[in-house]
């Protein structure tokens, strides 16, 4: 039986945070706490004895943190930066995935292994949400800018709807230039003209 | 043209060089394809740095020799074939600790005074000064100024570490009582009335480098003629930054939200040698406050890199001599010279000087004009490292 590990993850971002702790949920050993508040971290971390520390590589108060972590170190608490040159590939998929980890001095690698994997993974996959999600506003964005514009030169000129956007679409293509963005720099011109 | 070279830089007015290198063309011009890669710590600079994910760096040139010398999670050599700026780090107090200075007759930029005032004041308890990183020029500089004071820099300063952007509220919020931070976030917090400019670094070291153009050493062995051509658009970039003809252009430019995201004019009053010195509009012109002109300050001198190496070795748990040998191996003047001899560039007789020695502009062959220097102490020590 092995003793029970102690992860913290330091993430303002608290979507991620949980994506990170529903995924080690599927091994057991783990315990997880999610510090989402980066003000007093060095007396949190004191109290909360972490065996692995993951922080978003992108983080501004990282630096912070990093001189808190040697700070602890200093104090013989058992946080050490991650110094593994057995597997330099996981830690570059990880600075690419953007975690970087903290991990207790003299910790079993197999040990480490899964937890890295998890965050890897759900840090992929949370980008992977987001872009959905800025596209799929970008889009609506980008249809309502349409649908005014087809309005408009339904107004302006008497068309049907379906004429109003064949225009569009026909001026897109002589131009070489998306229906959004002639659409768009319509409504911008109407809006200096009128 | 050539595979895009990752190179990362930290929104700060002195990634100029790089950051203009990419947007004025001079990168094209050479055929070179630079991806620049914005970074919001510099541990993340050194992390990818030494996993390859980047190949180069606007970088803390301590932090750059710390590197080299093994302290970094996965450690990498890391070369400097050109120094990015010279000095641009501001020393600034908070409104209480102003007034705490007044109080016991220190004058401000007087360096000497202000170094005293502080001493002064630390029997209460150490100043806490937040700085962007412990492996940098603000940290040795400080430190330098007291222990040339006679007393010792631990017992007077409380470091802090603190992202440039936070600096500002770590001051209000009272978690520190002064901070030491480039250009522009000292004159945008003076400017919003946190405190009050008390030294730029030039006033304790004129030849100080600030951040430097670092390579791993790696990717230059493999890459020779790219770092070449590196060095060259670098060079031409910095030097067309140092023109104050172009300082309202560049500072637009930088401001963009891709690279700086602030206010122009901090960054381009900056760039044109002002330093604001209160919030009432004080300003003082000081040209060595903040230098890109390459051909003067480009040359990665081994000396400058060995003095700061080794006051920084004994808190970094190195020895002396690790700390000279590897700060010298880490200059590639090689480089710098074999790039620019080819665009006339002034360039030393030799590869070190003696440190502090040079109190005004000292010319160099085939040049009228001086070009080297001045790169004296406030305490007017020297350092010969041979």
């Amino acid at each position: 039986m092995t003793e029970t590990l102690h992860i913290v993850v330091i993430d303002p971002n608290k979507d991620r945070a949980f994506l990170i702790v529903d995924g080690l949920q599927e091994y057991s050993g783990y315990k997880v706490t999610v510090v989402g508040e980066t003000h007093g971290l060095a007396r949190k971390l004191l109290s909360l004895k972490p065996d692995i520390i993951l922080i978003d590589l992108e983080d501004p108060s990282r630096d912070s943190f990093e001189q808190i972590v040697s700070a602890l170190n200093a104090a013989k608490q058992p946080v050490a930066m991650f110094v593994d040159h057995s597997d330099q590939s996981m830690m570059r998929a990880a600075i690419e995935a953007g975690i970087s980890a903290y991990v207790v001095d003299g910790m079993r690698k197999d040990r480490i292994k899964p937890v890295l994997e998890t965050a890897i993974a759900r840090f992929h996959s949370f980008q992977r949400v987001k872009k959905e999600l800025e596209t799929t506003k970008a889009a609506l964005a980008e249809r309502k800018h349409v649908d005014r514009a087809k309005g408009m030169l339904m107004k302006a000129r008497n068309l049907t709807e379906e004429e109003a956007y064949s225009l569009l679409r026909k001026t897109a293509m002589d131009q070489g230039r998306r229906v959004s963005e002639v659409a768009e720099g319509l409504l911008t011109a109407a809006k200096l003209l009128l | 043209m050539s595979k895009a070279i990752n190179i990362g830089f930290v929104p700060l007015t002195d990634a100029a060089p790089l950051i203009l290198a990419v947007e004025m063309g001079f990168a094209e011009e050479e055929g070179l394809s630079i991806n620049l890669v914005r970074e919001h710590n510099w541990s993340s600079v050194r992390d990818k740095l030494s996993f390859g994910v980047l190949d180069g760096a606007h970088i803390l040139l301590p932090m750059a020799l710390a590197m080299s010398l093994g302290l970094a999670p996965a450690p990498n050599k890391i070369d400097i074939p050109i120094i990015l700026n010279m000095n641009g780090n501001s020393f600034v107090a908070g409104n209480k600790l102003t007034k705490k200075i007044k109080a016991v007759g220190g004058v401000f930029g007087k360096t000497k005074d202000i170094g005293e005032a502080l001493i002064t004041l630390t029997q209460e308890s150490p100043i806490r000064v937040a700085v962007p990183f412990l492996q940098s020029m603000h940290v040795t500089m400080l430190r330098h100024l007291i222990s040339q004071l006679g007393h010792t820099p631990e017992t007077v300063f409380d470091f802090h570490v603190c992202a440039p952007s936070s600096i500002e509220m770590a001051l209000n919020t009272g978690n520190v009582d002064a901070f030491m931070v480039g250009a522009p976030w000292a004159t945008n917090a003076i400017d919003n009335g946190s405190g009050h400019l008390m030294l730029t670094s030039n006033s304790i070291w004129q030849g100080a480098p600030e951040k430097a153009f670092g390579i791993r050493r790696q990717w230059l062995d493999e890459h020779r003629n790219e770092a070449e051509q590196m060095v060259r658009v670098l060079y031409r970039a910095a030097n067309w930054v140092s023109n104050p003809s172009n300082a309202s252009v560049a500072s637009e430019i930088l401001s963009n939200p891709k690279y700086l995201d602030l206010d122009t004019n901090h960054i381009e009053s900056n760039l044109r040698g002002d330093i604001l010195v209160k919030s009432n509009g004080m300003t003082i012109n000081e040209p060595l406050a903040l230098q890109f002109d390459a051909k003067r300050i480009g040359f990665p001198w081994k000396s400058t890199a060995a003095w700061i190496a080794e006051q920084n070795a004994p808190y970094w748990g190195v020895s002396i001599e690790d700390a000279r040998t590897i700060a010298r191996e880490a200059c590639r003047t090689d480089i710098y010279r074999s790039a620019l001899e080819s665009v006339k560039a002034p360039l030393p007789s030799a590869n070190e000087k003696v440190e502090g020695s040079l109190k005004a502009r000292t010319s160099v062959s085939g040049f009228h004009e001086p070009i080297f220097g001045p790169d004296a102490f406030f305490d007017g020590i020297t350092f010969d490292v041979a």
